[in-house]
């Protein structure tokens, strides 16, 4: 049997299980911040509801419209009603609902209705 | 015996410390995720912020574009007394600026475009002035477009050892024309012949800087001298120059936006530039020089000998050409485009028009004028092209028309 002739660097049970638990501890506290800081901020639920409703009004100021879409659980609504009389203005409202029919988001902007978009 | 054994061999425990190096690591990360996430929610808040303004400020630019009026100071756009505009807008030399300023509680954002007008109808090449004299082509001339000629009509001519060449002598539908041009947009010519007869300094000449950035949301830079004077600097912006004598633009100089009013205007070969000259004696444009869209060389004529615009050889402008006579009684002022030079746009001249160059787009000239070493030829054209066909769809001309169609966007400001 060969000899070690080498110091072993080893720790103590006590010590190895008091790491253990700190060790634990730490993760446990970091996956539960980490869940909490990203399940708390929405703004990525927004980010995507926000370049769903860019999407949907680009579509409308492109000649094509559609009232609702769905996508992924939310429903989004798109209206254009004229502006102040103004034959050539219409306001552009596109809402974003989840399933409960609550509002989520909303993006109103004034259109220019050009002649290729009447015909 | 054991005991002693163990006091002599020291064994190195360091599980501990390597648990709390761990825990210290992993709460560092978790804090700059944290801090992250912070960062990131402020920064969409921010977004969204600047999204919404910049919605407001294009919706303002819109009610601009739709009204010819001038615009209410301040207006609650959906009236949910949140989203507020205040628009402003103002002559910009042959074009409209519209100027947005969006507000959400403290914060704002401002907008601003050039407007213009397509022109009525695009297809036109030529509307010569009925001054009963056929209209005579010769050489490679080609026209192509609707034309409203004279009742004398077209007619071939042989001059200078060329006689017509190509298949056909117009490339489109003749119509007949009226001994007057299509009426012009006076208020805009008149808002022109003000500012030529009188600015206004704001910047003393010794302060006139090198470099020099305004935006169309405040007051004009106005940069006046009563002597002659020459610009080499790099000027962007609301800013208008005028001189009493004359305005020379070196190639060195850097121009955008930019407006010049003085009696005699020279740019020098080879420059560069977006720029609107109005002058009252004289346009004379480089060889080589560039003009891009959208600029205007206008002569609003009022003086006498003729006063000209010569456009020289492998000169490009982007834009229009205009030359209107004040005072009718005097001697028609004439619009000379050299060989190989080219105009891409609207040329509307109440004078003489000599072509030896390219007009992409359309003439409306009361005559045209062809002068060569042995004589001077009345409505001739020697090599000479106008096509409407290359010129884009997308064109946007200036009201200069008293009859124009739908206002749209020229540029983007700032």
């Amino acid at each position: 049997m060969a000899r070690l002739n080498r110091k072993i660097i080893a720790s103590t049970l006590p010590e190895t299980l008091i790491a253990m638990l700190i060790i634990s501890i730490a993760f446990a506290i970091s996956i539960s911040v980490y869940i909490s800081v990203v399940s708390s901020a929405d703004y990525y639920q927004k980010q995507y509801i926000h370049q769903l409703l860019n999407k949907i009004a680009m579509e409308v100021k492109n000649g094509n419209p559609q009232e609702i879409k769905e996508f992924d659980g939310l429903v989004i609504r798109s209206n254009l009603q004229p502006y102040q009389n103004n034959e050539r203005l219409n306001v552009l409202h596109v809402v974003a609902l989840d399933q409960e029919d609550h509002k989520i988001a909303e993006q109103k902007e004034i259109i220019y209705l050009d002649q290729w978009q009447e015909e | 015996m054991r005991k002693l054994i163990l006091s002599r061999k020291k064994i190195k425990a360091s599980a501990l410390f390597y648990a709390l190096t761990v825990a210290l690591l992993m709460s560092i990360f978790m804090s700059a995720v944290i801090f992250l996430a912070d960062i990131n929610g402020f920064h969409f808040s921010n977004l969204e912020l600047r999204e919404q303004l910049l919605l407001n400020a294009h919706s303002g630019i819109n009610i601009l574009r739709a009204s010819n009026d001038n615009p209410t100071s301040e207006l609650d756009l959906f009236g949910d007394a949140n989203d507020y505009v205040k628009l402003t807008k103002k002559q910009w030399g042959l074009f409209e600026v519209g100027v947005s300023k969006a507000y959400v509680g403290d914060y704002q954002l401002t907008r601003s475009a050039q407007f213009g007008y397509t022109p009525l109808d695009r297809t036109i090449a030529i509307y010569l002035a009925d001054n009963n004299k056929p209209l005579s082509l010769s050489g490679h001339t080609f026209v192509k477009g609707t034309v409203y000629l004279p009742k004398a009509g077209v007619s071939r001519a042989y001059i200078e050892g060329q006689s017509f060449i190509g298949k056909q002598l117009i490339e489109g539908n003749i119509q007949q024309s009226n001994k007057i041009l299509p009426e012009i947009n006076k208020s805009l010519v008149q808002y022109n012949l003000n500012r030529l007869d009188g600015i206004q300094n704001n910047i003393p000449i010794e302060e006139w800087p090198d470099t020099l950035t305004r935006s169309f949301s405040g007051e004009s830079a106005i940069l006046y001298s009563d002597e002659p004077i020459i610009i080499d600097q790099k000027y962007k912006g609301n800013i208008i120059i005028g001189s009493d004598s004359k305005v020379t633009v070196s190639n060195q100089a850097q121009l955008e936006d930019v407006l010049i009013y003085a009696p005699e205007i020279e740019i020098q070969d080879r420059f560069n530039g977006n720029l609107q000259l109005f002058a009252s004696r004289s346009i004379q444009i480089g060889q080589q020089c560039h003009l891009s869209y959208p600029s205007a060389v206008c002569l609003l004529a009022n003086t006498s000998p003729a006063p000209f615009i010569r456009i020289s050889q492998r000169a490009i402008i982007d834009g229009i050409v205009l030359v209107y006579q004040v005072n009718k009684n005097k001697e028609d002022p004439l619009l000379s485009i050299e060989q190989d030079a080219l105009l891409k746009g609207q040329v509307y001249v109440d004078g003489a028009l000599e072509l030896k160059g390219s007009v992409y787009g359309n003439v409306i000239c009361s005559k045209f004028l062809l002068r060569t070493p042995s004589s001077i030829y009345e409505n001739h054209l020697l090599n000479a092209t106008i096509d409407y066909s290359k010129l884009s769809p997308h064109y946007v001309g200036s009201g200069l028309l008293a009859s124009q169609s739908e206002k749209k966007i020229v540029k983007w400001l700032d």
